[in-house]
């Protein structure tokens, strides 16, 4: 086995986990404080880079510009869904939830569809970084920055969760939803402020994902967030340094199927991985303390 | 019957019809299309994905089979007295949608002969589902070997996967010089498998060494582990056997990368230059297609098409426009709308059209030229050495 070669795959690895671990991130906070799977997450990171894409492409806004907007638009559009299709079914089974995620996921599909079409369109080059230089190797900007925001933004995150009086708010409304509101904490507003800053999330990993891979269509959230709700699942689903964690596995475990044992094969290897995994530590590889929920 | 049962046969018969209704409309599309039958016209059958990622495809070869019948019938012309009409209908570029549409075509509007379909599966399908009837079917742009095998109604106005991927593999050692190559497929799309082996059969025959074969799963949009297997492998040439979408991702994340090998391919390249963001990336590229941009009849007729219909012209817009005309002057010979007199006279067509003269062999594969295209200043061009 060469080693350069290896340590090239590991890079690449690194690169398509970090995106995972981004997604992963908005999956795993809104299923921390809702307890709801949403799996609407992957059509609003596609919604982040047609955002990106009408702004600077159609309108000719400056690119960084169209990164804020599309940051809020997304924001927005997480507190939408939540206070159309998910508020009413507050109190309802977790199975009818589920199903108007899956709705909403279809419902945002067609409608980008209709809008643009199911073609490609090209996405602007938003990074214009020189690549960073490590002896022989040459690794692009696109790759360290993904990797970069997405250790960032966990951290961000873990210390907004367990520092902040919103994040205390958070870990309340998820512990006991009737005693945090007689505590006086305003439900609503926690569970939105959790929704716009998942799907905040998936925005930046919208744009970071579109940038490595140019090409988007208004299918391209769904494979992504399945791939992302495993390695949230891995890590420990509600947990924050999980996803990213988890983010990271699946990739490495991806990179190095396709490059030594067979490309056709890695899916199947990423399932058996999760199932292992279930079987072994049913809560996620960090999911042992049960207090660490957020 | 109670009150509930009333309500419930109601419910039932509510869904049926609404069932019935969708059904009978498997996305016909709109301005040339017309239910029915009609006694005054001939009518020409159309099949291709008009929606969807192959669209490209689809919508070229729809306008290029619009713009022969329109010329046709503005000239004044009448095909056995009377004009000739143009259905269209969607496949989504799915196997089962193209035989709706096919049994749509041949049942209730009644098509004399069918110009399609586009995509290679679905001909494929078309053309078993046409077995009984007999249906004469042309289409287009199939190229895998099989197609024309399903039966001897069945023809085809392109060069076949076999052929296209042997000219690559010769023409990639003899003039472009390449010693070694790597190529780089989907292990889940026919066509792209059928080019990989073949190229790789031609360009050892010469000679030449396939250092490395990297297959991916349909759908993949990050290909750097492959990708850097091959730049290990330090090739002339990278073989990149498939259609424009991945085409774009691969070529770019290849440079990335910092692989220096030619790119190479067949004529999924057509159209790639439309969703690349970035064309530098595929200058010097070479690949296979169907007609050469320099050619002064193919310049007009171009410029013709952009006019109508606000998009540039492929290579799959010619080969619909001259399958179209084919067509018509083979019904013309034929005398008749009767399948077989239309077989007979395409099996002994001789037929000009804009991309050159055309015959078919005995498995109705035609026998014609193909060019080889280079991509320079981000433009499609006639390959010089």
């Amino acid at each position: 086995m060469n080693i350069s070669q290896f340590f090239l795959q590991l890079i690449n690895g690194l690169n398509i986990g970090s995106i995972y671990a981004l997604v992963a991130l908005g999956y795993t906070m809104v299923y921390g404080i809702a307890k709801l799977i949403n799996f609407a997450h992957g059509e609003i990171i596609m919604v982040g880079s047609y955002t990106v894409f009408v702004c600077t492409t159609l309108m000719g806004m400056p690119i960084w510009l169209s990164i804020p907007v599309s940051i809020i638009v997304c924001a927005g559009l997480g507190i939408c869904i939540e206070k159309v299709a998910y508020k009413p079914l507050r109190n309802a089974s977790r199975i009818y939830l589920l199903i108007t995620a899956i709705g909403i996921s279809f419902f945002l599909q067609s409608l980008f569809q209709l809008i643009f079409t199911s073609n490609p369109k090209s996405f602007p080059t938003i990074i214009q970084l020189p690549p960073l230089t490590l002896g022989s190797f040459s690794i692009s900007a696109n790759y360290y920055l993904t990797f970069v925001v997405s250790v960032i933004l966990m951290i961000v995150l873990d210390r907004f969760v367990k520092l902040t009086k919103t994040g205390r708010a958070m870990r309340a409304v998820s512990e006991d939803q009737g005693a945090a509101q007689l505590m006086g904490i305003n439900i609503n507003k926690t569970i939105s402020i959790t929704f716009a800053i998942g799907s905040a999330l998936a925005a930046v990993a919208g744009i970071l994902y579109s940038s490595s891979y140019p090409l988007i269509n208004p299918f391209m959230g769904s494979t992504l967030g399945i791939k992302a709700f495993i390695a949230a699942v891995v890590g420990g689903i509600g947990i924050i340094p999980g996803a990213v964690l988890g983010g990271f596995i699946l990739g490495i475990i991806e990179s190095l199927t396709k490059a030594y044992i067979s490309s056709q094969m890695t899916d199947a290897i990423v399932f058996l991985v999760l199932i292992v995994v279930l079987v072994f530590k049913p809560a996620g590889l960090l999911g042992k303390n049960r207090k660490e929920k957020v | 019957m109670n009150f509930k049962k009333l309500v419930k046969s109601g419910l039932v018969l509510g869904l049926a019809a609404s069932m019935v209704a969708c059904s009978s409309e498997p996305g016909q599309t709109a301005g040339n299309a017309g239910g029915g039958t009609d006694t005054d016209a001939i009518i020409i059958g159309a099949i291709g994905p008009y929606e969807g990622d192959t669209s490209v495809y689809g919508i070229a070869v729809k306008n290029g089979i619009d713009l022969a019948i329109t010329e046709f019938n503005e000239a004044g012309n009448s095909l056995l007295g009377k004009t000739v009409k143009l259905v269209a209908y969607d496949s989504k570029g799915d196997n089962t949608e193209a035989t709706n549409a096919y049994n749509k075509l041949v049942d209730s509007d009644k098509a004399t002969a069918i110009v399609g379909a586009v995509l290679s599966g679905e001909s494929t399908a078309i053309g078993t589902a046409s077995q009984g009837v007999g249906t004469p079917i042309l289409s287009p742009s199939a190229t895998a070997l099989a197609f024309t095998e399903t039966g001897p109604n069945v023809f085809r106005g392109c060069f076949t996967d076999p052929y296209q991927a042997k000219m690559m593999g010769e023409f990639a050692f003899d003039t472009l010089g390449a010693k070694t190559a790597a190529v780089i497929y989907d292990t889940g799309a026919d066509y792209s498998e059928g080019l990989m082996e073949n190229f790789k059969t031609a360009f050892e025959g010469k000679g030449g060494q396939v250092v490395d074969v990297e297959g991916y799963s349909t759908g993949d949009t990050d290909f750097n582990t492959q990708l850097t297997k091959i730049k290990e492998s330090n090739v002339d040439v990278l073989y990149i056997p498939n259609y424009y979408k991945d085409i774009a991702l691969i070529t770019k994340q290849a440079r990335a990368l910092g692989i220096e090998a030619q790119f190479i391919g067949g004529d999924g390249w057509d159209g790639v230059l439309s969703v690349s963001d970035d064309p530098t990336v595929l200058e010097g590229s070479v690949f296979v297609n169907h007609y050469s941009p320099d050619d002064p009849e193919i310049i007009a007729w171009a410029e013709a098409y952009k006019a109508k219909y606000g998009v540039d012209a492929t290579a799959f817009a010619y080969l619909g426009y001259d399958c179209a005309k084919l067509m018509l002057q083979a019904i013309e010979e034929a005398g008749s709308t009767d399948p077989q007199a239309i077989v007979d006279a395409l099996n002994n067509i001789s037929f000009d059209g804009v991309l050159g003269h055309l015959e078919f062999d005995d498995n109705g594969d035609p026998i014609k030229d193909l060019a080889f295209i280079t991509i320079k200043d981000g433009k499609y061009t006639s390959y010089q050495k």
